[in-house]
């Protein structure tokens, strides 16, 4: 019952997934998997809710070194849910008037509109954003050009800094549009020539976007593939059984 | 008091006194808004109240046509007027807004420099009134009127234009939790950790609302329950949706999954855990065998020579570009020269030594410069959402800058 049953099911799940990919009578088999999974997923916040609830009441009990920070954790919380689960100054859809709980639960100027857009938002983008100080602070204590292979990864870092801002512009700024001139000296039969991908803005796209990097990236990915289908096979052959736990 | 307490001290007061100088002489964070009222009346025929309901015909009819009208679309509703239909139903009015404060505080920044009250602008029409009074007084002069004019008059197509104390607060809220964050470069501080706190709390509540009514209400009841659902949060609802009970297995393992919470029986969620880890692996292995292994192979084939053609203005071909052929080649070769050096590295079934070990070796060079190039990369998005926050900071709320 405790490890037979769920990795039976482990074991069924994954294969219907994976033969509603080949036989077209159950495609509607993965459709369902697929909105099983996100249900499911509805229910593991709920989940993740009730641990949080549940964590930080125990602090606030035992007076933690900290608790009061709980309280502003679950005052926060719940405050949210509230707001955002009884659609606080949400107005009905224009379209079916008579249904008072038929409107848009992110509607501007609702209370729970209000709480992403002056709450919710500006701390996650402001905590994102200070990652550029710890980043750069850390780049600078731990890229040092030992060898080869750390000068390579210091200069591409370098020069694609230096190309996303207007230095990178203004300092290849100089390097002409054309060639024209010089295959007039050389006699070469001419065509509009574009030098500008050597302008260090050029540079820059072609190192991230398109050269080297979309050839490393490439044969990471492939890579990535490889693992994640060999764990998912370990899985669903029930060779990895770690999800299952110890007893 | 101790030295830097006294500095904390000072810097406090003077910027909180700098703020309030601030925020009574200008229009830091203020936030403008439009409303659109909204005011349904349920229509009907006049007639239909006079005819009797005829319930022994269970085919025919008994209710009559009705519709919802907008009052404040339709303030006339002539149907009414002539008889023709009648009200059966009048609901609350209600008004919904918008910011305009990009719209508003323009134009007040125009008034303010042609010497007039910009308080004016919330209200249109007096606002015109105004400036020809100004320029009949000769404050202004007839460009001036001109423009300020049409300024204004870009805003009469607004019902109602008003500063929101709500979306005002907000700012300053915004602007808090900004600075609460940011005040953790200098050290851990209990602003920070408020701020910490509230993120924590808020995040959790807005993927469980989200989640509600996103997935759970669109995906699961409706799908169990359509009739409720008709008559409550989904009235879109198709009237002949039959409910799917086999939808009653995820309810199921919803509860099954929460058991974790109870005190004994724990064990039982491990079925739910299943069938998402079963779920997990089956879609994974197709899709990364699609989209990435597959896919990146067949995107990995590319020509090693690529002409590049110039084309006149007229269309017609001019010739092959050295250059950018030279380029173009040039970038083709380092991307397959990259993908296969790199896969060599990523090969760990044979030792790299010989020419498995050399060719692995330039696999690192290429996997360098591609992590050189992804970290510049996310330093350079991190600056870029920093740049945001610092445009919100002196543009909307403090008002230094144009507001984003």
């Amino acid at each position: 019952m405790k490890r037979t049953i769920p990795l039976l099911i482990a074991i069924v799940a994954g294969f219907v997934v994976i033969l509603s990919t080949f036989v077209p009578y159950t495609e509607s088999w993965g459709e369902k998997g697929m909105i099983w999974f996100d249900i499911l997923a509805v229910g593991a916040f709920v989940l993740g809710g009730g641990n949080l609830l549940k964590l930080h009441l125990e602090k606030i009990s035992g007076q933690r070194p900290g608790w009061m920070y709980s309280v502003i954790i679950i005052l926060s919380f719940v405050i949210t849910l509230v707001i955002g689960l009884l659609e606080v100054g949400v107005h009905p859809n224009p379209m079916y008037p008579e249904y008072a709980w038929a409107g848009n639960y992110l509607e501007e100027g609702a209370g729970f509109w209000w709480i992403y857009q002056y709450v919710i938002y500006p701390l996650t983008s402001t905590m994102f954003a200070m990652l550029a100080f710890y980043v750069a602070s850390a780049a600078f204590r731990a890229f040092r050009a030992k060898n080869f292979e750390a000068t390579l990864l210091l200069v591409t870092a370098f020069i694609v800094l230096l190309g996303r801002t207007y230095a990178g512009v203004w300092l290849s700024a100089w390097i002409p549009p054309t060639m024209v001139d010089i295959c007039d000296f050389f006699n070469i039969a001419t065509t509009v020539e574009d030098w500008r991908t050597l302008r260090i803005d050029r540079l820059t796209e072609w190192l991230a976007l398109d050269g080297p990097t979309k050839g490393a990236g490439r044969a990471i990915l492939i890579g990535i593939a490889l693992g994640v289908v060999s764990v998912s096979l370990k899985i669903l052959l029930g060779v990895d059984r770690s999800y299952l736990g110890q007893d | 008091m101790n030295r830097e307490k006294l500095i904390w001290t000072i810097i406090f007061v003077i910027g909180v006194g700098a703020l309030g100088w601030r925020f009574f002489t200008t229009n830091m964070s203020m936030t403008y808004v439009a409303g659109t009222d909204y005011e349904f009346v349920e229509v009907g025929p006049a007639q239909s109240s006079d005819a009797p309901a005829q319930p022994s015909d269970k085919d025919a009819k008994t209710e009559p046509e009705t519709r919802w009208v907008n009052l404040a679309e339709d303030p006339d509703l002539k149907e009414v007027q002539s008889g023709q239909e009648k009200v059966i139903k009048k609901l609350e009015p209600w008004t919904t807004y918008r910011d305009i404060s990009m719209e508003v505080l323009p134009i007040q920044s125009a008034f303010k420099s042609a010497g007039l009250d910009p308080s004016l602008v919330l209200d249109p029409v007096d606002a015109k009134r105004q400036i020809d009074v100004a320029a009949q007084d000769g404050l202004i002069n007839d460009t001036q009127k001109t423009d300020l004019s049409m300024r204004v008059g870009a805003l009469e197509r607004y019902p109602e234009v008003g500063l929101s104390w709500q979306r005002t607060l907000g700012v300053w809220i915004a602007a808090f939790f900004t600075l609460a964050i940011m005040s953790f470069l200098y050290r851990d501080n209990p602003f920070y950790k408020v701020a910490e706190a509230v993120v924590i709390g808020a995040s959790a509540g807005y993927v469980m609302v989200a989640g509600f009514w996103t997935t759970f209400v669109k995906n699961l009841l409706v799908v169990l329950f359509p009739g409720a659902m008709r008559e409550s949060l989904v009235p879109g609802l198709k009237a002949d949706q039959a409910p799917d009970y086999i939808y009653i297995i995820p309810l199921i393992m919803i509860v099954l999954l929460l058991w974790r919470l109870a005190p004994k029986g724990g064990w039982i969620s491990r079925w739910p855990l299943a069938f998402f880890i079963g779920v997990t692996a089956g879609f994974r292995l197709i899709g990364y065998l699609e989209a990435d292994f597959l896919g990146q192979i067949a995107a990995g084939v590319i020509p090693l020579y690529v002409p590049v053609e110039v084309v006149s203005a007229s269309g017609t071909v001019e010739g092959v570009s050295a250059w950018l052929t030279i380029w173009a080649s040039f970038s083709n070769i380092v991307i397959t020269l990259a993908t296969l050096t790199g896969l060599v590295y990523f090969f760990f079934s044979v030792e790299h030594r010989g020419i498995v070990g050399r060719t692995a070796k330039v696999g690192i060079w290429f996997l360098m410069v591609a992590f050189g190039a992804m970290f510049g990369f996310t330093v350079m998005g991190r600056i870029a959402l920093l740049s945001q926050r610092l445009e919100f900071m002196f543009g909307n709320w403090l008002d230094l800058i144009q507001r984003i």
